[in-house]
This record gives C-alpha cells, sequence and structure tokens, in this order.
C-alpha cells in the first residue's frame, strides 16, 4: 500500500504560485516597470519642480509598482521546493510553480489533465511522441486513489530521472500517462514503449537547459580577452575561426557524452609541452569534426579546471581547396603555409585545424603533400595542431609516412552506440527545427537510427543518422511533424529503396495479386511462382528474418522455361523496373581466382555484384548457371545467402538484406523432363530428385540447405507455348499501337509458330525470335504496301506465317 | 499575497539584492573588463607585437630590445586603462547598490513615509 500524499493547495507556496503565474507575463511586467518610472518621474517633476505637496502620493505608486517585479526576479520565478524531494508528504512544498499554480480545488484526474495538456511538458508529449491527452479522463477513472496514485508516480518518478528539485511538468505528465490501464499497449500503438516514455525526462530537461544557455549565451573572456594575444590577418583570411563561428552563435554544438573521453584526451595533450598534436582517426561520420568544434567551445567557456595555457584559444580550420586556389603551385603554396604557421605560432592563442589531413599530406587532385613544412612543425610543439582522418588514410600514411605518423598522437574515435546517437540526434534536431517550421517526433529519431544502420554503409553513427533527419526535413506531415514515414520516405528517395510496409491500397492490391501480376507476362510454372510470391508477402508485411536476404531461390530445370523471366518479372512487379535485376553468369565465374572480381570495389569494377548492389540494394540478383561456379566462388556465396552480408575487397560490408537472390541451374534437366514424360507432377518427384541431385555431386547439401525455396521448373508443352506466342504478339501489338493497327493470330498460325519456335534443348528461348521476325516482317511488307489504315486489325492464318517462316529459311 | 511580498522583502528579498550587486554584478563587470586575464599579462608585449632576435647581429638586438620595451610599456598602459575603467565601474555600481540596499527597507513603508513628508510639508 502506497503513502498517501497531499496538496495544500491553500499553502504560502501554492499562493506564490498562482501570482507568479500572472507576473509569468512580459506585458504586464513592463507595464508595472513602465509605471513605477514614469510615477518616479511625475513625482520629481511634480513635488520639487512645480512644488505640488500631493505628489508625495505617487512614491506610493513607484514604489509599490516596481515591488511585485522585483519579487518575481528575486523570488517567484524560480520558486525554491520548500524540502527536498525525499522529505516530502504535501506536494505542494516541491511541485513545479508552473503546475502548482494552475491546479484547483477539488484535485481530480481532468483538472490534473487540464492542467497537464497545456503545459510545456504535456506539449513536449503531444509534440514529440505523439500522445494525446483527451481520451485519458475516460480511461483513468476520476477518484481520490487515482489522483494518489498519479502524484505518488510523479513522485518517485522525479527521485529516479529528475535533475530538477521540484516534480516538473514532464515528470507529472509522465506520471499521467503511465497510469493509463495498459498503457504500454497504448504506447505500442504510438511504436513507443514506457522506457522511451519515461526518458523523456531526460530530454526535456536537457532541451530547457540548452535553450537556457542559448538565451544566456555571452561573448566570453570580456573586452580584454586578446590583448596578450598577436595579430593573424593572413590567417583570418584563408582559415575559418571555429571559435568566432561558436561565439557568434552560429553553431550549437551539444556535449556528447560518449566521445567526453576523446574531448579530455585532445584537451590534455594541447597542453603538454613537447609534441602538442591531437591526430583524430575514426571513420568518417564519427563526429570528429564536431569533436573539435566541442573543444572550441569547452576553450572559450574557459572552465576553472582548465589549463591557463588553453584557455581562450582559437580553433582554426584551414582547408586544403581554398589554399591550393590561392596559390600557384606547390612552391607558393608552401610559403603560405609557412607564413600562416608563423603567424599562428607568433599569435600565441591559435590552434590550427586540418580537416582531412591526408589532403595536405598526399600529391593529388586536391591535395598536395606539405609533410616537409608539418615535420618541423610537429617536432618542435611551437604550434598546436589538431589533424583528422579515417582508419584507412591512417594506415596508408602509416606505410608512405612512417616518421610523420610517429609525431602524431593519435585519438580514436569510435562510432556511437545506439543511445548516445540518439542523445546527439535529440540535441541535433534543434538546430534543424530552427531552419524551418518543424518538429522531430521521437519515432523519426528511432526510425533514422534504423534505416541508417541498414542502409547507409558510407558513414558512421552518428553522422548517417543525422544525414537521413536533414534530408527528411522535406517531407513533413501536415507541414509539420516529421515522423518515421518522413524518414522512410527521405530514404526511398535517396538511397531508391522500398522501406515503408506496404500501406497503401494499390501496392496491397500488387502484392496479394502478386502471382496474377507475374503471370501476365509468364506462362504457368504456377508452383515457383507461388513460393517466391509468399515469400515477397512475408517480407513485406515485416516478418521476415531481417539479417537475410529478402529470399533465396534455387530454380531448377530446362533452358528456356521461364527461369530468367520470372527473375524479370520479380525485378519489375516488386522493385518497379527490369533494370532492378543484376545478372551474373557465372560460367564466368569458374576458376579460384575469379572471386577477386566478383568482390571488387566500385572504383574499379563497377560490374562486380558487390559494386551493383551497393548501388541499387533493392534488387534481384540473378545467379545465372550456379553449378558452372568455381567452389571458392559458391562460398563466397554461402555468406551472401546465410547472413545476406557479403565484404568487398575494401573489406566493407555490401548488404544484400534487401534483395532477393535466385540462383538458377539447369541442372538435372533431363531428369526432371522425364519425370514429367512418365506423367508425374513436379511435386511427385521434388524430393527425389534434390536427392538425386545431391547424390550426383553436382551441388553440396549445405549449398542446397542455404536456399529459402528450391522451385522446379518443367519443360512447356504445346499449349503453354502458345500461351507464350499469345504474350509476345501483345508485346508487337503494344509497339504498333502508336500507329492504330493490330495483328491477331488463328490458331493453326499459333500452334505453327509454337512447333517452329520449340527447340527440345533451348526451350522456348528460339521462340520469341521466331515470331517476332515473323510477324514483324509480314507487317513490314504490309505497312510499305500502304494496304494498311489506321484501325485495321490484321488477321493472320497458317499459311501466311507459313510462307513467312519458308522465306526466311 | 502582500503579506507574502514584504515578508520576502525584508528577509530573503534584501539578501538577494545584496548578492545581486556585490557578486552577480560585480563579478559580470570583473569578466566584461577581463580584468583577471589583463592583470595576469599586465607586462606581456602588446598584441605580441614583439621581435625576436635570436640570431640577429648586436646593433639590431639592442634596438630590438628598445622596440620590445616600447611594446611592452604599450601593453602595460592600455592593459592599465581598461583595468583603470572597470575599476571605476564596479566602484559606480558598488556605491549605487550600496544606496539601493540601504533604500531598499524604506519601500515597502513607502505610504507611511508619504504621509510623513505630505504631513511635514504642509
Amino acid at each position: 500500500m502506497q503513502d498517501m500524499y497531499s496538496i495544500n493547495l491553500q499553502s504560502a507556496r501554492s499562493k506564490k504560485s498562482r501570482v507568479s503565474i500572472v507576473l509569468d507575463k512580459k506585458w504586464l511586467r513592463v507595464t508595472l516597470v513602465s509605471l513605477s518610472l514614469l510615477s518616479f518621474a511625475t513625482w520629481i517633476a511634480t513635488s520639487f519642480y512645480f512644488d505640488i505637496y500631493l505628489g508625495h502620493v505617487l512614491i506610493v505608486i513607484w514604489t509599490w509598482s516596481i515591488m511585485p517585479v522585483l519579487w518575481y526576479h528575486g523570488e517567484l520565478r524560480l520558486l525554491s521546493p520548500v524540502v527536498s524531494l525525499g522529505n516530502s508528504k504535501s506536494l505542494d512544498d516541491i511541485l513545479d510553480r508552473r503546475v502548482l499554480g494552475k491546479l484547483s480545488n477539488p484535485m481530480t484526474v481532468p483538472g490534473i489533465v487540464e492542467v497537464l495538456k497545456k503545459s510545456p511538458g504535456g506539449i513536449f508529449y503531444t509534440n514529440r511522441f505523439g500522445v494525446s491527452f483527451d481520451f485519458i479522463t475516460t480511461v483513468i477513472p476520476d477518484s481520490p486513489v487515482s489522483v494518489n496514485k498519479i502524484l505518488y508516480d510523479a513522485l518517485e518518478l522525479a527521485k529516479i530521472h529528475t535533475k530538477d528539485p521540484v516534480i516538473n511538468d514532464v515528470t507529472f505528465a509522465c506520471a499521467l500517462l503511465l497510469n493509463i490501464p495498459n498503457c504500454e499497449y497504448y504506447f505500442s500503438q504510438l511504436n513507443l514503449d514506457k522506457d522511451e516514455i519515461i526518458s523523456a525526462i531526460a530530454w526535456k530537461e536537457h532541451q530547457n537547459r540548452v535553450y537556457q544557455k542559448i538565451k544566456d549565451h555571452k561573448k566570453s573572456g570580456g573586452l580584454g580577452r586578446d590583448f596578450s594575444f598577436g595579430w593573424s590577418p593572413l590567417l583570418n583570411k584563408v582559415g575559418t575561426n571555429i571559435s568566432e563561428s561558436i561565439e557568434n552563435g552560429h553553431i550549437l554544438h551539444r556535449q556528447i557524452e560518449g566521445h567526453d573521453e576523446v574531448i579530455n584526451q585532445m584537451q590534455h595533450v594541447l597542453s603538454q609541452a613537447g609534441r602538442r598534436n591531437a591526430c583524430l582517426v575514426g571513420e568518417v561520420g564519427v563526429g570528429k569534426t564536431t569533436l573539435v568544434y566541442a573543444l572550441a567551445q569547452r576553450l572559450l567557456s574557459a572552465p576553472k579546471n582548465m589549463e591557463r595555457s588553453l584557455r581562450y584559444k582559437q580553433i582554426v580550420e584551414l582547408n586544403a581547396a581554398t589554399l591550393l586556389a590561392r596559390s600557384r603551385g606547390s612552391g607558393e603554396m608552401e610559403s603560405l603555409l609557412i607564413r600562416i604557421f608563423n603567424e599562428a605560432i607568433h599569435a600565441k592563442n591559435i590552434i590550427i585545424f586540418l580537416d582531412e589531413a591526408q589532403l595536405f599530406l598526399e600529391n593529388g587532385v586536391g591535395s598536395v603533400d606539405l609533410s616537409s613544412i608539418l615535420l618541423p612543425v610537429l617536432e618542435g610543439g611551437a604550434l598546436p595542431l589538431i589533424t583528422s582522418m579515417t582508419d584507412q588514410q591512417w594506415l596508408k600514411l602509416s606505410q608512405s609516412n612512417p616518421v610523420l605518423v610517429q609525431l602524431l598522437n593519435r585519438i580514436t574515435v569510435n562510432p556511437l552506440d545506439e543511445d548516445d546517437t540518439l542523445r546527439v540526434m535529440e540535441d541535433q534536431i534543434m538546430l534543424f527545427e530552427g531552419r524551418g517550421n518543424i518538429v522531430y517526433m521521437k519515432q523519426s529519431l528511432k526510425e533514422a537510427y534504423k534505416l541508417a544502420q541498414r542502409f547507409i554503409r558510407d558513414q558512421e553513427f552518428p553522422g548517417k543518422a543525422l544525414k537521413l533527419l536533414e534530408s527528411a526535413m522535406g517531407f513533413a506531415e501536415d507541414k509539420y511533424f516529421i515522423t518515421a514515414k518522413s524518414i522512410q520516405l527521405a530514404v526511398e528517395k535517396s538511397v531508391g529503396v522500398k522501406v515503408q510496409v506496404a500501406s497503401t491500397e494499390q501496392e496491397r492490391d500488387v502484392l496479394l495479386n502478386l502471382e496474377g501480376k507475374i503471370h501476365e507476362r509468364m506462362i504457368n510454372q504456377s508452383h515457383a511462382v507461388k513460393v517466391v510470391s509468399d515469400a515477397l508477402r512475408r517480407a513485406r508485411a515485416g516478418v521476415r528474418n531481417q539479417n537475410k536476404p529478402i529470399g533465396t531461390f534455387l530454380f531448377l530445370g530446362p533452358t528456356g522455361v521461364g527461369k530468367t523471366e520470372l527473375s524479370k518479372a520479380l525485378a519489375d512487379v516488386y522493385f518497379g523496373g527490369e533494370d532492378h535485376l543484376v545478372r551474373l553468369d557465372l560460367n564466368e565465374f569458374s576458376r579460384a581466382d575469379d572471386v577477386s572480381r566478383l568482390i571488387e570495389v566500385g572504383a574499379t569494377n563497377s560490374t562486380s555484384l558487390t559494386a551493383q548492389i551497393s548501388k541499387q540494394p533493392f534488387s534481384v540478383v540473378l545467379l545465372d548457371e550456379i553449378e558452372k561456379a568455381h567452389p571458392n566462388v559458391l562460398n563466397v556465396l554461402l555468406q551472401l545467402l546465410d547472413e545476406g552480408m557479403m565484404r568487398d575487397s575494401d573489406n566493407k560490408e555490401v548488404s544484400f538484406r534487401d534483395a532477393v537472390v535466385i540462383a538458377t541451374s539447369n541442372a538435372g534437366a533431363d531428369k526432371i523432363r522425364s519425370h514429367i514424360e512418365s506423367g508425374e507432377s513436379l511435386e511427385q518427384f521434388e524430393d527425389t530428385f534434390i536427392d538425386e541431385l545431391i547424390d550426383s555431386n553436382i551441388f553440396r547439401p549445405e549449398f542446397i540447405n542455404r536456399f529459402d525455396e528450391i522451385a522446379l521448373f518443367r519443360p512447356l508443352d504445346v499449349n503453354e507455348l502458345k500461351q507464350v506466342v499469345d504474350l509476345i504478339v501483345n508485346a508487337i501489338n503494344k509497339t504498333l499501337a502508336s500507329q492504330k493497327i493490330r495483328v491477331e493470330l488463328t490458331d493453326d498460325a499459333k500452334t505453327l509458330l509454337a512447333n517452329n519456335g520449340y527447340d527440345p534443348r533451348l526451350g522456348a528461348r528460339p521462340l520469341r525470335r521466331t515470331v517476332q521476325r515473323s510477324i514483324e516482317n509480314i507487317m513490314a511488307q504490309k505497312l510499305l504496301s500502304s494496304k494498311l489504315i489506321p484501325g485495321s486489325v490484321v488477321a493472320l492464318d497458317a499459311p501466311e506465317i507459313k510462307s513467312s517462316l519458308d522465306v526466311r529459311n | 499575497m502582500v503579506i507574502s511580498m514584504v515578508g520576502w522583502w525584508y528577509s530573503r528579498g534584501w539578501a538577494w539584492l545584496v548578492r545581486q550587486v556585490f557578486y552577480v554584478r560585480l563579478k559580470r563587470i570583473i569578466a566584461f573588463f577581463s580584468i583577471t586575464e589583463l592583470i595576469a599579462t599586465l607586462f606581456s608585449p602588446f598584441r605580441r607585437d614583439f621581435i625576436d632576435t635570436k640570431r640577429a647581429p648586436v646593433g639590431l638586438k639592442i634596438q630590438a630590445f628598445f622596440g620590445n620595451i616600447i611594446s611592452r610599456i604599450m601593453g602595460l598602459l592600455i592593459r592599465l586603462a581598461l583595468i583603470f575603467s572597470g575599476l571605476i565601474v564596479m566602484a559606480v555600481t558598488a556605491v549605487l547598490g550600496f544606496f539601493l540596499i540601504v533604500l531598499w527597507p524604506f519601500v515597502p513603508i513607502s505610504p507611511i513615509l508619504t504621509i510623513i513628508l505630505a504631513v511635514s510639508s504642509i
């Protein structure tokens, strides 16, 4: 049984809270101050100049109108709690004045809801989390027990989760939300959980502190701060003064908890005698540049525990491109850099920052090797220097210039984990929101993290999540809210991938009728079409294993029965176009060293498997004639099928988790044909056939087992071939539609074409060529002889087709 | 409300005013005029306008010596001027603040004072 809590709304603190709410209105305070000044001036004028004795009455107005304003600033504005959070029974002692001042007797659940939903904390929940307060009065019974439970929870939450000495509005609102019966179900409807609702307390408090910091922003160090430092006119011209940008309020940097250690290390290294340099090494997006900004901010704020030598030091960034643009040739560039460094050394308050330091250490397009100048600077330690580069660049530099690397103090910057990335995002969105009239919801931050992890591979956290958040600015819903859907849209537009769970009616219709859509361009092979369709439906409904490709299929059957056609149909129907098909003929990968060709990076070979899938992750990967690939190649592909991942030649992971992988083989095609000819259905001999394939050592069992489904394709009979002829004729009619002419074939004509176009070895593959050439030849003759007028329907019969085929033969 | 306000006025309010005048305001002035930094670097050359003579001939060294002394004197004078300005502002603030602190208890009783003032004028 929990303790009973009370609120005395007649206590002195409650009364003061109500007064403070009135005085929160700025216009009222301005009016009172104006009245006071006016009274003072009038009193002076009337009492001493005009000598009117009654003017003394104005003293009362002067003094008593200024008193409430001073009282507000001195006490009411930050009305302190009477006791600490742990020692209170009457919550009016510790409740935030902005909530306390609005509560009224008797305390009821609707009364609390009404106050909280209009409070900044309540609005925070509504905007950031999509929580509605309106229905709460209908689900929480209005009774003293409920009120007491809310108060009790608010106090308990405050004790654990808040840094404020009072129960603030967001904590109180959180307690109210947690009292919704079956609240976890309600939160799950919003794609949230209880912990995330509670985490809003820390988020809001942090946001308040940041806003307060911005509000209190002042130039640090005062008028005489830079008197002891030298001039640096050239540096001012060519460099970007990070400290100045921060001082002018152009950059809002957050306290990155996960990176505090790195800032401390930089501070330590730069304050020491000797090699005063810090080289930040980490992947793109880990926040190396942001950390330098954080250090600049810390140097400007100059906390008491900071070494005197570092206080108020300015960090100036040098850009290789700017330096190159200002100089003709490397000789001039060297002399420019020497002058800049001399200026910085002389000024005594400059820390030089070389972002992407490799651009200053190697010759190339947009880069120049200035290591001969940097070496003495690093050795002597006369100029504090910060550099940054990626791991790979560091390794490259270690090989090319080991002496220079020896002089650099390496500080590794690791990517942030999920919690820290979310915290960085919470801060960064304040900047984005400042740029446009938008509000980021919590769900959008979570989605950005999830999708960045999945689709952005050229950066690390938090950079890649922030990139997504920024790109979602143009996809606000209701012109205002950036939601999870906004992030999905941004990913779809920027990466060209489908990430939204099937939502529109049209898309649902496509998924539910996938077989029908595929059969519009493919005859029979119902079993194969069914297994593939089922796999795709599972994927779009969100019930598949996220750590594997969408589906992995092995298509077995003779040549020319529709294996490739089904793959194309899938690319078209599911991914929106046949250009989403990545096709590899594995008979070209029959040697052991062909593995390297498979995994080459895009820069060296844009047609390698990894390069193509990096560019277009949402694709059908068609591995043709897989039985002809070298076992080493198959081993690499095993990992792809298993984990949906491959590593390219740069050892970077390439995801296949959004691809459908189809391997085809015509191994055992003769056996399929003989089974079918003996009257068996595919389902009847499927298992035996696969066992036979394993026994004959064509495929290893562990390879066969990696596929989600194995689909057997059977040879087409004459009737099915006639349907294929129909599909080809339909395609020809689409071409002729611009001339408003149609072709129709008699049944005999179709049979003739089917028999002529079918080859037992090549299946229906020659059929398309036969039909197209035959009909196109006939139509070309008719069109040229002007026998056709728009609107004509040309009926072709068997003799006409036969004569066309004879002529060709 | 009035009792609460007057109660605060004669207790924590008065202490608040003292803190505002002698701590918050004066600290702000010290920071604004960078008095701590100026004292710490009182004899440094002005804006590092300093000639390095490590490898220079003797004649130039003597010339630089006097030049550096002038730079230091300039630095000293400018810093002293700024420190002095800061001290004046601090003094004015302190005096005004002191008057405010003295007048503070009379503000709530201004109606009584007014009556006394009015009666005595008649």
